[in-house]
């Protein structure tokens, strides 16, 4: 790709791809350091832009996955991990600052292929068709990674997420 | 019923997600959903709301920092040369290697993984409970293209495969016959046991297969599980016992005419 093409790119794809590191990730540089990474990572695949009907659903996805290997990413996860959090009685809500330390560090936690649907449909409000064409899986499948996500996600809400171990509820009593 | 894990992510039920918002503004949707968008847009406070932040946001790349990292994304990306597509170069590269002729019976009381099949027409087809992929190449006559799910194939085909799997594993592939003959695709013709791959895809597994010249719908079954596991372990296995070994399955149909 010659360097006008990827500016056309640049100048039309960026802003979707920012915004959606930035909802993600919630710190503007990481976001931009993310966008970055996904132009470079689109020129690199087999084919590039070219021949693509859908570029964004594609640009869509490759950031989608950047962002949640950063929040798996070491450093970031022990920063998630530092702080102390509490685990609310209402449903979690991704645009509520003090909850979306947890959502996201549910979403590093997860399995990855339970975190990418949970991300598409618990955060981004997709249906579960929408969901599903994006993954290149069925409806079905949507169902049953989101299913497990979920009650994995319960499960790990009934544990203390303090910085150095996970406890339990259920011993908290024994001790 | 018990509270939802997460506030609902839409506002309104008519709300799109944030990708078809996205897509919208890209005007890449469909003219009846894009018109049907216009309408909810001029309605919905909560739309105007994302409009004008990804306005702000599109307004916060300045020139000079787009510029930048233009810059950086092609000091980054290699210089590309005119080349053929990748599995052009691969069948070049690696030479066929036939993998089998005819139905290497492997006789199995295989019953597979419980799966529905995912849509035709999608170019990486299948791929069922947590990102199994099976994509498949054919060669004919020189020529060699992505084939899809379903595609007529004659005597003489020689396919290869690229996977993707969700984890380092262990994979087979396996063919079964319209008449029930199983044969091995996958590591080869004669393995009896699976070969590990690393995580991720797998643009092109080493081997080739040449199809025979036997009629009727074929599929052809790939099989990855956590660890290493014989042709012999999948006889007699049902789904629910190769799930709980972790097992993850997808298939690929062909329908084989004899010419």
């Amino acid at each position: 790709m010659k360097r006008d093409e990827l500016e056309e790119a640049f100048v039309k794809y960026a802003p979707m791809i920012l915004r959606r590191a930035t909802s993600l990730l919630r710190q503007p540089e990481e976001a931009k350091d993310v966008m970055q990474d996904v132009f470079i990572r689109a020129m690199t695949e087999r084919g590039g832009f070219e021949g693509r009907s859908e570029v964004s659903t594609w640009l869509y996805r490759i950031t989608t996955n950047l962002c949640l290997n950063r929040l798996r990413d070491g450093s970031r996860r022990r920063e998630l991990e530092a702080l102390h959090l509490t685990p609310p009685d209402a449903p979690l809500d991704p645009g509520n600052p003090e909850q979306r330390i947890l959502v996201q560090r549910l979403l590093a936690e997860a399995d990855p292929s339970w975190s990418e649907a949970a991300v598409y449909v618990l955060i981004d409000g997709m249906s579960h068709d929408e969901a599903a064409a994006l993954l290149g899986v069925s409806r079905r499948t949507v169902g049953n990674l989101l299913a497990r996500f979920e009650e994995w996600a319960r499960a790990r809400l009934k544990t203390h997420l303090t910085s150095d171990q996970l406890v339990p509820i259920e011993r908290e009593g024994a001790a | 019923m018990s509270t939802p894990l997460f506030k609902d992510a839409r506002p309104t039920p008519d709300c799109p997600s944030e990708l078809a918002f996205d897509r919208w503004q890209l005007g890449e949707l469909p003219a009846k959903d894009s018109a049907a968008m216009d309408v909810h847009r001029s309605t919905c406070a909560h739309c105007e709301a994302r409009a004008t932040e990804r306005a702000a946001l599109a307004a916060s790349i300045s020139p000079a920092a787009r510029a930048q990292m233009i810059q950086r994304v092609m000091q980054a990306v290699p210089a590309q040369k005119e080349r053929a597509p990748w599995w052009r170069r691969a069948f070049g590269e690696w030479g066929f290697v036939p993998a089998f002729a005819g139905a290497a019976a492997v006789l199995m009381a295989f019953v597979y993984l419980g799966q529905e099949p995912g849509p035709k027409g999608e170019l990486e087809v299948l791929r069922s409970k947590g990102s199994v992929g099976l994509t498949v190449y054919r060669e004919r006559g020189g020529e060699v293209e992505m084939v899809r799910s379903g595609e007529v194939m004659t005597r003489g085909d020689r396919l290869r495969f690229g996977i993707e799997v969700p984890k380092e594993g262990h994979v087979m592939i396996v063919g079964v016959e319209a008449n029930g003959s199983r044969y091995v695709c996958f590591p080869s013709s004669g393995a009896s046991h699976s070969t590990l791959v690393p995580a991720g895809r797998t643009e092109a597994l080493p081997g080739a297969i040449e199809l025979d010249d036997s009629s009727g719908r074929e599929t052809l079954h790939l099989i990855y599980c956590p660890e290493a596991f014989a042709l012999s372990d999948l006889a007699g296995l049902d789904s629910a016992r190769l799930a709980q070994r972790g097992c993850l399955g997808t298939l690929f149909e062909i329908e084989k005419e004899s010419r």
